[in-house]
C-alpha cells in the first residue's frame, strides 16, 4: 500500500516538475524573442505559484485516484486501520510537499533577492497550510473541481483570520492601531524574530483544526455519501476552530507583547552624542550621564537617514497616520522640532532609505511629477513610466526648498533612480543620478537633463570622475561640460559598496576601494592603476568625503544560521588595511555592526555598544542599554 | 454448534436519513453456508458491506473471532471494486503483498485464458468476478463475504465459481454468505437461509426446517382464512398459496395438496410476500 502511494505521487510529481520546466522553457524562449534577459525573480514567483497549486493538488489528491479508479470499496476491505491508511496518505504527500519546498528554498538562494525574503515567508507560510487544508478536505466532494473550490474558500477563510490575528499582533508590538498595519512588517518578517514566530504559530495553531478534525471524523469514514462524512469532520472543526482562534489570539499577544519593538536606530552625532530613533515617533538623545528624551507624537517610523548640519539635524520618517515621508528637523539644543516638508509616499521617486542625499548644506531627492504620482497604487518602489522627475533641494540653513523639473529621455530597460552624486563645472551645478542596468542622467540645475550612458552596475562619482560598467569592465569618464569622455577601462568585475551611503560629498577622496573578482582592490584616482590590497572576506564602508573601512567576518560568505564570533575593523589607506579594532560577539543571536561618519555601532543580543573615530574609543553612555 | 466466527448485536445503519439495517442481531458459526436473500434495498449488500469493515455501523457492535482478523475477511462485492487502471498482474501483487499471500493460486485465471497483462478496465463482469475469487481465496479467509455477482456470469464462469466456493469450504472450513436472487445452482449447498425485510431478518432457518415449513397448494377456490398463507399468487384461473409456517396438523384439517417446492421458489415466495406487504402497508 505504501509503495502504490509513494508510487502514485511520484508520477505526480513528475509531471509537474516536467509542466514547471516547461513552464520556464516558454518563458526563457519568449524572453529569448523579445531581446529580454532572463528574470531569476519572475522564475522564481512564476515556480512558487505553480507549487503553491500542486501544493493544493497534493492535499486533495489521496483518494481521487481511487475513486476514480472504482477502488474506494477495494481500499477499504484491506488490512489498514482508518487511521493507518489516512498516514499512508498523507506521508509520500508531505514528503513531496516537503521536497518540492526545499528544491525551491534551493533555488531561491542561489536566484532569489533577499528583497523578497519576506515574501518568501509569507509564501512558505501559505504553501504549507494550503497542503493542510486541501488535505484535510480530500473527502469533501466526489468530484474533483468541487473539492478544489471548497479547498480556495477555505483558504480564503483560513488566511483571513490569519491575517487578522497577525494584524493585531503586529498592532500589539508596534503599539498601534492594526489599521496603521501597513505592509512593512510582513516584508521585515524574516528579520523580526517575534512576528516570524507569531505568524508560524497563528499559522499552524489556525491550520491543526482542518488536519485533526480529519484525523477524528476518519476514523468513521466509510462508503456512505460525503455529505455524513462532511457533517461528522464539520462537528469537531467548529470547535477545535473556536479553540484555535482564542489561542492563537493569545499565542500572538503573548510573544508579540512581550517582544517589544526596538528597532531603534543609533547615530554617533560628530560632537559623540548619540541619537536613538525609536518607535513611534520618539527619539533619545545620549550624553555621557545624561539623555533627553523628544516624543514627537506622531507615529514617525524612522528611516536610517540622518543629515548634520551645526546645532541641527535632518531626519526622514515615515508617517504611518498620513502615509507620507516627512523630513524633521531637530534642534540639538532644545530638542525643537518641526517638519520642514511632506512628501506623499506615492511622490517619492524611490524608498526613503536610498532617495535622500546630503551634499553640502543641501538635502536633496527625487519626486515623480504630479501626473504620475497621482495615478492609483503608486508605491516608491514601482519603477518610473513617465520621465518627468522633478529635483527637490532643500536648504537645510534656510529650510527653503526649490523644486527643479526634468524631462528625462526614454529609458532602455528600468528606471528607479538614485541621486549618487553631485559637482560642479564652471560654476553650473549638476546631479547625478543613476542605478543598475539603467542610464546615467545628469541634471544640471538650470533644468537641463543629459544622458550619460548606461551602466550595468550601480555607477559611482569620485574624485571628480564617473565610474560606470560596461558589463565586462569598469569603465572611469571624465565629464566635461557637455557628455563624457572616457579615461580608461579596467577589465573584471568591479564592486563598489557605496550606493546606499546618504552623505556622498566626493570631491576630496584621491584613492578608492572596491571588489573586484573576490579580492580587495584600490584604485588610485590621480594615476588610475589598480592595486590588490588583500581577499575580499566582509564588507567595504564608505564614509564621506574620502574614508574606507573594511569590516572583516569570521565566516565569508556568511554561514547561514551560525553567527559569527568576531569582526574586525580596518580603515583603508594608501593601499593598505590598517587594523583597527577586533569586536568579539557572544551570541546567540546574529551580531550587527554598522559604520557610519562618527563610528561604528555594534548591536548584538539587544545591547548596543558605540566606538568613536578615529580611535574607536568605546562610548559609555548612562542608560543606553 | 460451532462457535460463532461473527456475531452482530443491534446493529444499525443509516444512509442519510434511511435506516437500513434497524437493530439487527445474528451470528454466524464456523464452517456455515448462509444465504441471505430478500427484496431489493432491504440491506443486504449493506450488511455484508458492515461485516467487512467497508461500512461501519451507527449502532450496535460486530464482534469477530480471533481467526476472522481484517486479513482473513475475503469480500466480493457486487461492485467488484478493484483499482481499474490496473493490470491483472499488478493487482495479484498488490494483494498479495497487502494481505501476505506467500502462493497465489492463479489457476482459475488460467482456465479463464486471463492474460496477465490485461487491465482490469478491459476485463468482462464475469473475468473480473472469477479475479475477485482468486485474489479473496489467496488470503484464505475464515470469512468469505460474498455479494450477489452471480447473476452477471455466465453459465460456465458460474459454475467455475461456485465449484471454486465449494472446494474451498470443503478445504478450509470457512464460513461463507452469499446474497443471493437466484437459486437454481446452489439449490442444495446452503445450510442455513436468512430473509431480510425491514432492516432485520424475517426469517432465519436451516435449509431443512424451511423446506419442512413452506408448502404451496394449488387452488381454483379462495383458502380457508385459518391457513398461515404468506403469498398468493394468481397463475390463470388457478391460484397458488404460499403456507408458512406449515404444520402437521393442517394435513388433518384440511383435505388439501400441500406441495413441497424448492429453495428458489421458497425464496422467491418471501420476497414477493415482503412486496406484498409492503403495498399493503
Amino acid at each position: 500500500m505504501n509503495r502504490k502511494e509513494w508510487l502514485e505521487v511520484g508520477k505526480q510529481s513528475l509531471y509537474f516538475v516536467m509542466a514547471a520546466a516547461g513552464m520556464v522553457l516558454l518563458v526563457a524562449l519568449m524572453n529569448w524573442l523579445q531581446g529580454k534577459p532572463l528574470e531569476a525573480e519572475k522564475i522564481i514567483i512564476m515556480l512558487g505559484l505553480w507549487l503553491l497549486m500542486f501544493s493544493m493538488f497534493l492535499g486533495l489528491s489521496p483518494f481521487a485516484m481511487d475513486s476514480k479508479q472504482k477502488g474506494m470499496e477495494y481500499l477499504l476491505t484491506l488490512p489498514y486501520s482508518r487511521r493507518r491508511l489516512l498516514f499512508i496518505k498523507l506521508l509520500p504527500r508531505l514528503a513531496a510537499a516537503v521536497l518540492f519546498y526545499f528544491m525551491l528554498v534551493l533555488l531561491y538562494n542561489l536566484m532569489g533577492s533577499d528583497a523578497f525574503a519576506g515574501g518568501f515567508t509569507a509564501f512558505s507560510l501559505a504553501y504549507f497550510a494550503l497542503f493542510l487544508i486541501s488535505f484535510s478536505l480530500s473527502l469533501v466532494h466526489e468530484n474533483f473541481i468541487v473539492q478544489s473550490i471548497w479547498a480556495g474558500v477555505a483558504l480564503c477563510g483560513y488566511m483571513a483570520l490569519c491575517l487578522f490575528i497577525c494584524v493585531l499582533g503586529f498592532g500589539w508590538k508596534f503599539g498601534m492601531p492594526s489599521s496603521w498595519v501597513g505592509p512593512r512588517p510582513w516584508l521585515d518578517l524574516n528579520y523580526d524574530v517575534s512576528s516570524l514566530l507569531t505568524a508560524i504559530a497563528v499559522s499552524f495553531l489556525l491550520a491543526a483544526p482542518f488536519v485533526i478534525s480529519l484525523f477524528l471524523a476518519f476514523k468513521k469514514f466509510d462508503l456512505k455519501p460525503a455529505r455524513a462524512f462532511n457533517r461528522r469532520q464539520l462537528l469537531f472543526f467548529v470547535p477545535m476552530l473556536l479553540l484555535a482562534f482564542a489561542s492563537s489570539l493569545g499565542v500572538a499577544y503573548l510573544m508579540q507583547k512581550s517582544s517589544a519593538y526596538d528597532e531603534s536606530f543609533y547615530y554617533i552625532l560628530e560632537n559623540r552624542q548619540l541619537l536613538k530613533k525609536g518607535w513611534p515617533g520618539k527619539l533619545t538623545l545620549h550624553e555621557e550621564n545624561r539623555q533627553r528624551r523628544l516624543d514627537t507624537k506622531r507615529s514617525f517610523m524612522w528611516d536610517w537617514n540622518v543629515f548634520e548640519t551645526p546645532g541641527k539635524l535632518f531626519l526622514t520618517a515615515y508617517d504611518v497616520q498620513d502615509n507620507s515621508t516627512a523630513v524633521i528637523r531637530l534642534n540639538l539644543d532644545d530638542l525643537a522640532w518641526d517638519t520642514v516638508r511632506r512628501i506623499p509616499h506615492n511622490y517619492l521617486a524611490n524608498k526613503a532609505f536610498s532617495a535622500f542625499r546630503q551634499y553640502g548644506q543641501n538635502l536633496v531627492f527625487l519626486q515623480r511629477s504630479r501626473e504620475e504620482a497621482e495615478k492609483a497604487g503608486m508605491q516608491p518602489a514601482v519603477p518610473l513610466k513617465n520621465v518627468r522627475l522633478e529635483l527637490v533641494v532643500i536648504d537645510m540653513n534656510s529650510e527653503k526648498s526649490k523644486i527643479l523639473s526634468y524631462q528625462i529621455p526614454p529609458f532602455p530597460i528600468r528606471y528607479d533612480p538614485v541621486i549618487f552624486a553631485h559637482d560642479e563645472i564652471d560654476g553650473r551645478q549638476f546631479w547625478l543620478v543613476g542605478n543598475q542596468r539603467a542610464n546615467i542622467i545628469r541634471l544640471w540645475e538650470d533644468g537641463q537633463a543629459e544622458v550619460l550612458g548606461f551602466s550595468h552596475k550601480r555607477p559611482a562619482y569620485f574624485g571628480h570622475l564617473l565610474f560606470s560598467h560596461s558589463g565586462k569592465s569598469l569603465v572611469i569618464h571624465r565629464l566635461p561640460a557637455s557628455g563624457r569622455e572616457t579615461v580608461k577601462e579596467i577589465d573584471g568585475e568591479f564592486q563598489l559598496s557605496v550606493f546606499f551611503q546618504s552623505r556622498m560629498d566626493t570631491g576630496n577622496a584621491r584613492e578608492i576601494y572596491g571588489k573586484r573578482d573576490k579580492r580587495i582592490v584600490r584604485l588610485d584616482l590621480d594615476t588610475l592603476t589598480m592595486d590588490d590590497v588583500g581577499p575580499e572576506r566582509g564588507q567595504i564602508f564608505f564614509i564621506s568625503p574620502g574614508d574606507f573601512f573594511y569590516s572583516e567576518h569570521e565566516a565569508w560568505p556568511s554561514a547561514h544560521g551560525k553567527p559569527d564570533k568576531w569582526r574586525k575593523i580596518y580603515r583603508l589607506q594608501d593601499g593598505k588595511m590598517v587594523f583597527l579594532k577586533q569586536l568579539n560577539f557572544h551570541g546567540p543571536d546574529f551580531g550587527h555592526v554598522w559604520i557610519d561618519k562618527s563610528g561604528i555601532t555594534l548591536r548584538e543580543n539587544g545591547r548596543t555598544r558605540l566606538f568613536a573615530f578615529p580611535d574607536l574609543r568605546e562610548l559609555k553612555f548612562k542608560n543606553l542599554n | 454448534m460451532n462457535q460463532p466466527i461473527v456475531e452482530v448485536r443491534d446493529l444499525s445503519l443509516s444512509f442519510s436519513r434511511k435506516k437500513v439495517i434497524d437493530g439487527l442481531s445474528v451470528s454466524f458459526p464456523k464452517g456455515e453456508w448462509a444465504v441471505i436473500a430478500g427484496r431489493n434495498g432491504v440491506g443486504k449488500s449493506t450488511l455484508l458491506r458492515a461485516l467487512s469493515g467497508v461500512l461501519l455501523p451507527d449502532a450496535g457492535t460486530i464482534v469477530l473471532a480471533e481467526e476472522a482478523l481484517a486479513k482473513k475477511i475475503g469480500f466480493i462485492s457486487d461492485a467488484l471494486s478493484l483499482f481499474e487502471d490496473w493490470t491483472v498482474e499488478r493487482a495479484m501483487a498488490f494483494h498479495c503483498r497487502v494481505f501476505d499471500i506467500a502462493d497465489f493460486d492463479d489457476r482459475l485465471l488460467k482456465r479463464l485464458g486471463l492474460s496477465q497483462k490485461d487491465r482490469i478496465k478491459n476485463l468482462s463482469a464475469g473475468e473480473r468476478a472469477i479475479l475477485h475469487l482468486s485474489l479473496v481465496l489467496s488470503q484464505k479467509p475464515s470469512l468469505l463475504l460474498v455479494d450477489e455477482v452471480m447473476h452477471m456470469l455466465d453459465p460456465y464462469i458460474r459454475e467455475l465459481f461456485i465449484e471454486t466456493l465449494i472446494e474451498h469450504l470443503a478445504a478450509s472450513q470457512a464460513t461463507v454468505l452469499t446474497v443471493n436472487h437466484t437459486f437454481s445452482e446452489i439449490e442444495k449447498i446452503p445450510e442455513r437461509v436468512l430473509v431480510m425485510d425491514g432492516g432485520r431478518f424475517i426469517i432465519d432457518e436451516t435449509t431443512e426446517a424451511l423446506r419442512v415449513k413452506m408448502k404451496k397448494i394449488v387452488s381454483r377456490d379462495p383458502l380457508p382464512e385459518t391457513l398461515p398463507c404468506f403469498f398468493r399468487k394468481t397463475d390463470g384461473i388457478y391460484k397458488e398459496y404460499y403456507i408458512y409456517p406449515f404444520r402437521e396438523e393442517l394435513l388433518a384439517d384440511h383435505a388439501l395438496d400441500f406441495q413441497d417446492i424448492a429453495l428458489a421458489e421458497i425464496i422467491k415466495a418471501f420476497i414477493g410476500g415482503g412486496y406484498e406487504q409492503k403495498r399493503m402497508a
